[in-house]
């Protein structure tokens, strides 16, 4: 009962943000309610994305407060429910069965693009029962840092800053985080990564609209559609709870309502402006390529409508006045992040810039040598839908990379300019040349998903222009079509095989909701097992030196009490391994958990050979009167427990 | 009926010209596929038998050897344990 509990405290919560981004919608852009050119679906995802927004700052604004508590978070839900919910109402009952129609029409597109329609439907199902159902991935950020905040917040009440090697991570803007936490202080535990489906499904409706003025059909929507869930850079942080997925559904909802320039009233640039300010807030990465990209549209879409007048005085007058409220708005979202790390860390310009030296200045984690770097940034654009590289952490859909140059056979526009398809491609081409240029090393579509999602309309337009046009022998079609069905298929295939096993997460949890995706899925998980150890025997007040990055499982007390990084300083500081297990059994320290692959370093630091302490003349091996025992081995993981050695 | 030969019609070089560009566009959808199955498709490339299956799981070790950099050769470091 607790599972199917947690996803309705989902769904509730997804209601609510709803509800408040309705509100918001009602109250700020209500001009632009009734106008034709923004179709109910959109409307609906715009007020999704702003009660996400919304939410967010409101969360961040408790939690640094200390009045994070589950009886406070669900009367702000039910406020904004109360408030929101006509209008919410309302944008789901026009946008609802216009959903239904397009589905609907898949259905009567032949045989063809209905099997292709029902491929891409299972993915998406399976996607979103893996969100819900499927475990905190060991081996994931997730379980290093984007799971464990909430988890402490969620169960302290308080915002605060993580420990040791994540202790950066916590100057980010948390966007999906503050989600989660809500969702876990209401006893949704792991199943309130769900949300980030529901935050991806906003992405994917904006997608589609954004898809529908570029001038795609029913058709061009659906491979845009299989485009977006064959890009593991999105579908693996729906599933796994990292929050890759928040930026990049406020950077589509931005790029979306970009593209409505000279459409809609002028007002449509405030939403182009905070969801902007929420991409960059919640993923600094944006600020480079993402919002060049989108001022390029708007100030290109807006030259075109005022063609009669270029370079007149009005004309950069409005020009300017565009540029002056993205900025404003920019700025504006992102105070709260600079007050956040400013109480939490002292650092108000975190993580870009660090007062204090012993911060170091950026995450020195891309260190890829100069050959590998040259290697990538030739392969351009290769490397984005074929990358494995080391952070990159996913890819861009190779039907974006195999399709685009079916351009070249689409009927030329009248005036390319006019063109938002072309529009769309080159902003979206301007922002991927910055990001190159500026962060060559940046290799991960993640960092940049939504101006790579600004080529989509003109892969699937290509697409939907050949495969409705090629007269025979129509082998080119045959090769899209291979490609259509097989590159979805494939990458359920590959690695991250994990994520697509909702279903089957699902019914378990169903039957038995103490099911944990072990040991029928993933296996008997080491790390899992160590720490629940620990989690067994640890006695109140005991520490733990935590030499390992994945630790979502840890009990809280234990997660808030991990070493600080002074303590970590200090610790390295002492003359001898004598000294350190000294100085740590001193500072409560009783367990210490060593992963060789990423932290080997401790052992050497504690003079531990073979998972043994060794005793020595200058100084290694335990001080007298401290007993250091093995309590947990499996092949890299090891726990040691530190105790009063026993005066017989 | 005037017993005339027809004329044979000019070729059109810009059909030409697309045919080619067609195959040429064929060849890279093909490719980009191909690499797809190389890079993604280990899990099925490990059941094909014989010959067939040794070239391609050599290739494929190189395609994803090719996008890859010294710390993902480390042993399953950002992957789920298996």
């Amino acid at each position: 009962m607790s599972f199917l509990f947690a996803i309705l405290v989902v769904l509730v919560y997804s209601g609510a943000v709803l509800c408040l981004g309705s509100l918001i919608w009602n109250l700020l852009f209500r001009p632009l309610h009734a106008l034709p050119e923004i179709s109910p679906p959109a409307r609906w995802a715009t007020a999704f994305m702003l009660g996400t927004g919304g939410f967010s700052l409101l969360w961040l604004s408790l939690g640094l407060l200390d009045l994070f508590s589950p009886r406070i978070v669900a009367a702000c839900l039910a406020a904004a429910a109360l408030a929101g919910f006509m209008p919410a109402y309302r944008l789901t009952r026009q946008a609802v069965p216009r959903l239904y129609l397009a589905l609907a029409d898949t259905c009567r597109m032949g045989l063809g693009w209905t099997i292709f329609s029902l491929i891409t439907l299972g993915l998406l199902i399976c996607l979103g029962l893996t969100s819900l159902a499927g475990p905190v991935v060991v081996g994931s950020d997730a379980s290093a840092f984007y799971m464990v905040l909430p988890k402490i917040l969620a169960e302290t009440h308080g915002l605060q800053p993580l420990t040791d090697v994540v202790t950066k991570h916590s100057t980010f803007g948390l966007m999906g985080e503050l989600h989660y936490a809500a969702g876990m202080a209401l006893r949704a535990g792991t199943v309130a990564k769900g949300f980030a489906m529901a935050a991806a499904g906003s992405l994917m409706i904006l997608l589609l609209c954004l898809g529908s003025i570029t001038g795609l059909g029913r058709r061009g929507q659906i491979i845009m559609l299989a485009m977006a869930l064959s890009s593991s850079a999105l579908t693996n942080y729906i599933c796994d709870g990292k929050v890759d997925t928040f930026p990049a559904a406020f950077g589509i909802a931005a790029a979306y309502w970009a593209l409505q320039t000279g459409r809609v009233p002028a007002r449509a640039l405030l939403l182009v402006g905070l969801f902007l300010g929420w991409a960059v807030y919640a993923k600094l990465s944006m600020l480079i390529a993402l919002a060049p990209s989108l001022t390029l549209l708007i100030l290109w879409r807006n030259h075109v409508q005022n063609a009669h007048q270029p370079w007149s005085r009005p004309y950069w007058a409005m020009q300017s006045r565009v540029l002056l409220v993205l900025a404003s708005l920019g700025v504006l979202l992102l105070i709260p992040l600079v007050l956040k790390n400013w109480l939490l860390m002292g650092e108000p310009f975190a993580p870009v810039y660090w007062f204090s030296k012993s911060w170091g200045s950026w995450f020195a984690v891309r260190t890829y040598t100069p050959d590998e770097v040259r290697r990538f940034i030739y392969s351009y654009p290769l490397v984005m839908a074929y990358g494995q590289f080391f952070s990159q952490g996913g890819t861009i859909s190779p039907l974006l990379v195999a399709l685009a140059p079916l351009a070249f056979l689409l009927p030329r526009p009248k005036k390319w300019l006019r063109s938002p398809l072309f529009q769309a491609t080159i902003s979206g081409l301007a922002g991927l040349l910055i990001w190159v240029v500026l962060f060559p090393k940046g290799v991960g579509p993640r960092y940049i998903l939504p101006v790579l999602m600004l080529m989509f309309p003109l892969a699937a337009k290509a697409a939907e222009n050949l495969l409705g046009r090629e007269k025979q022998p129509r082998f080119l079609s045959a090769g899209v079509w291979a490609a259509l069905f097989l590159v979805p298929l494939l990458y359920l295939n590959e690695g991250f095989v994990d994520y697509y096993k909702g279903p089957v997460h699902f019914a378990a949890k169903i039957q038995d909701p103490s099911y944990k995706g072990r040991p029928h899925i993933m296996g008997p998980h080491p790390v899992v097992f160590s720490l629940e150890l620990l989690n067994r025997r640890a006695a109140s007040g005991d520490r733990v030196l935590m030499g390992m990055i994945y630790r979502y499982w840890l009990r809280t007390d234990l997660l808030t009490s991990l070493f600080h990084n002074q303590e970590w300083w200090q610790f390295y500081e002492q003359p001898s391994p004598q000294a350190r297990w000294k100085y740590i059994y001193g500072k409560g320290v009783r367990y210490v958990m060593i992963d060789s692959l990423t932290h080997g370093h401790l052992n050497k630091t504690l003079g531990i050979i073979n998972g043994i302490v060794v005793w020595r003349p200058k100084g290694e091996g335990t001080p007298p009167g401290l007993e250091v025992k093995r309590i947990y081995h499996h092949t890299r993981w090891s726990i040691f427990a530190l105790s009063p050695k026993n005066p017989q | 009926l005037q017993g005339k030969t027809p004329k044979r019609p000019p070729e059109n070089p810009a059909t030409t010209c697309r045919a080619f560009y067609k195959a040429l566009l064929l060849a890279w959808v093909l490719g980009c596929l191909g690499l797809a199955f190389l890079t993604a498709g280990g899990p099925v490339i490990k059941f094909i038998p014989g010959a067939p299956g040794a070239f391609l799981q050599a290739s494929s070790q190189k395609a994803r050897l090719f996008f890859t950099d010294h710390l993902t050769a480390l042993p399953q470091t950002k992957r789920p344990y298996k």
